[in-house]
């Protein structure tokens, strides 16, 4: 049986039912509508997806499609690279937090020739610098430095 | 329409429209040659850059862009037998094998001149057909628009999706997620637990970053491949890169008639796309075909029959886009994504109002064509080069490119958090196969569907009976319900 289906079913009965609480809260009755019609249905095809996941267990005929295998260990690091990373661009600024993000990116993907890594940062940002500081002017977020 | 079509001409004189197409084709072409990334994650990435052009000018380059990446993925699926974009599968049948013959560049010349042709056919009809079904659009009323929007949404839905049921689990997951921020409707502010940021909604483009860009970069950390492409693929090219008179005379009718016609009508049916038209236009001329046993060793008709056909998608996918608002499929929704951020709406007014810009993107994709025919016959073999840029680099800019994207439309960090959370959601539906189309277009079609809805419930009340007195909404209503029970007419067929 494909338990994430039954998990991710769960999940999201859990969230259309505390989604539907919510709209008590809002004040005109028209705004209620759309919403509550969505998460009913929503709340409806979680259920529907438990009884498939099931009702193709108990039959051996149906062919199973596997979830895709993602290293969770990996899928952590890289996200809590990506939010640090985004949590420093307002301190150091924009361009000095990207030049530091991508090379320790680089490096723990697996680059290790220094000079490529200096080189393909360096490039990288002087490729976005042109398009967006130049060609098309738009404002990068600014930190303590720059 | 003749007014709009000098404007246009006019506007595409301009040398800074030029210019861009020419960047548009060369960057897709790059894009589309490098496997894993493709036309949706490019436009994706580009619609930040867009936004702060001229519309005119950044609608040109997105168009230039989608005719690059379609045909570049075929230089790789040709030389190095790994397709760059999924509708270049059937491209690697015929051209790896002629590749190896050592006719590696009789193939990427008939590639090439397969997809310019596709290209244009199917320009003609984007050009022909669309106007046509603007002025149709002009009869809609809120019940119509209303439906359409459903209609556009369960296509998607049904049609992209291994599973009905997680692909209406996706949909209204996403009509749910816009419904965040002020309702145009009732006048209340719902889900923004009182933040600023929100009030406006879910921000599209950080949306579209975090579905798509983002989590293509850490789907390609994640393969843990250094290199996309072995380094010790050869590349096979020896000879001459246009194909003689012979040739022409053995693929003609396949490479200018049957597969742009192919192409073009499933362009035109949403939820297809140009995987399909590749697909069908391969097996149709393999069908009619007088040495069918060619096909998969080398044959040069099969090779024309794809690559025609797939390039003759990108403009058929464009008429039910500009005209009904009704994305054909995952390019066309991100590249709806693209007029949406310019005010730009699909439907009648696209072809009156903005007349201008909508002809001149529409005559654009002919000289889009061209240079991508100029490009491909002498740059092919420098193109295929790209495909050996590691993930390890590719990923990192990637994610750099996807954080100031977010940031930049509204100078605000919070819509780079929301880049990030839609990350995780495109992660977990991508592991779980979920698939991640329907939840955009329903960001996207959700308010429209819901202000017709309000409109139509204060003009006709509570009552929907009305919906089955007017044919139009009748035919939307047997449409959408075609489109429902379609998939399980799929699976008794298949059994």
């Amino acid at each position: 049986m494909n338990k994430n289906n039954i998990i991710i079913s769960f999940v999201l009965i859990v969230f259309s039912v505390l989604a539907y609480i919510e709209t008590y809260s809002f004040r005109v009755p028209t705004s209620k509508i759309f919403p509550r019609t969505v998460l009913i249905t929503l709340f409806f095809l979680a259920i529907s997806l438990i009884f498939v996941t099931i009702k193709n267990y108990k039959n051996a005929e149906i062919r199973i499609v596997r979830d895709k295998s993602i290293n969770s260990r990996l899928l952590f690091y890289v996200f809590s690279g990506i939010f640090l990373y985004i949590s420093a661009i307002v301190y150091l600024g924009f361009y000095l937090t990207t030049y530091i993000f991508m090379i320790i990116m680089m490096f723990f993907l697996g680059i290790r020739n220094i000079l490529k890594l200096l080189l393909v940062s360096s490039l990288s940002l002087f490729i976005i610098y042109s398009i967006f500081s130049i060609i098309i002017n738009v404002q990068t977020p600014k930190g303590i430095f720059f | 329409m003749g007014e709009y079509i000098l404007n246009a001409i006019v506007n595409l004189l301009d040398i800074e429209v030029i210019l861009f197409i020419i960047v548009g084709v060369i960057l897709g072409i790059i894009v589309g040659a490098i496997p894993g990334l493709g036309a949706v994650i490019g436009i994706t990435l580009l619609i930040p850059i867009t936004f702060y052009m001229d519309p005119t000018v950044g609608l040109c380059m997105l168009g230039a862009f989608y005719c690059g990446a379609v045909y570049g993925g075929s230089i790789t699926a040709i030389l190095i037998n790994i397709p760059g974009t999924s509708s270049n599968i059937a491209t690697c049948w015929d051209g790896y094998p002629m590749a190896k013959k050592g006719l590696g560049g009789k193939a990427l010349g008939i590639s090439t001149i397969g997809s310019f042709y596709g290209g244009i056919f199917s320009s003609f009809a984007l050009l022909f057909i669309a106007p046509t079904l603007a002025v149709f659009a002009l009869r809609f009323g809120p019940s119509e628009r209303f439906l359409l929007a459903i209609l556009g949404l369960t296509v998607i839905v049904t049609l992209t999706s291994d599973s009905l049921l997680k692909g209406l689990m996706s949909g209204f997951f996403g009509l749910f997620l816009s419904t965040i921020g002020f309702d145009k409707v009732g006048g209340s502010f719902r889900y923004t637990f009182g933040i600023i940021s929100l009030y406006d909604g879910i921000p599209l483009v950080p949306a579209i970053m975090g579905l798509y860009a983002l989590t293509q970069a850490i789907i390609l950390i994640d393969e843990g491949r250094q290199h996309i492409v072995n380094k010790n693929e050869k590349i096979y090219v020896k000879d001459s890169i246009l194909p003689t008179i012979e040739d022409f005379k053995k693929i003609w009718f396949t490479l200018l008639i049957r597969s742009p016609i192919i192409g073009t009508i499933i362009g035109i049916i949403p939820g297809a796309g140009t995987e399909i038209a590749a697909f069908i236009g391969y097996s149709e001329a393999k069908r009619s075909s007088k040495h069918p046993e060619d096909f998969g060793k080398g044959s040069m008709e099969g090779l024309a029959s794809a690559e025609s056909a797939n390039n003759a998608v990108v403009g058929g996918s464009l008429i039910p886009l500009l005209t009904l608002g009704i994305p054909g499929n995952a390019v066309t929704a991100v590249f709806l994504g693209g007029l949406m951020i310019h005010g730009l709406i699909p439907g009648p007014e696209l072809f009156t109002k903005h007349g201008s810009i909508t002809y001149t993107l529409m005559l654009s994709l002919f000289l889009a064509n061209i240079f991508m025919l100029v490009f491909g016959l002498v740059g092919a073999k420098t193109f295929a080069k790209v495909a050996y840029i590691p993930s390890s680099i590719l990923s990192p800019v990637i994610i750099v490119f996807a954080t100031l994207g977010s940031y930049s439309l509204r100078n605000n960090m919070f819509d780079v958090f929301i880049m990030c959370t839609f990350s995780l959601l495109g992660i977990t539906m991508y592991k779980l196969n979920f698939p991640r189309a329907p939840i955009l277009l329903a960001l996207i079609l959700g308010p429209i569907a819901e202000v017709e809805l309000g409109r139509m419930i204060s003009i006709y009340g509570n009552n929907l009976f009305h919906l089955f007195l007017r044919p139009i909404s009748f035919i939307l209503i047997i449409l959408i319900i075609i489109s429902l029970i379609y998939p399980f007419l799929k699976t008794r067929k298949n059994k």
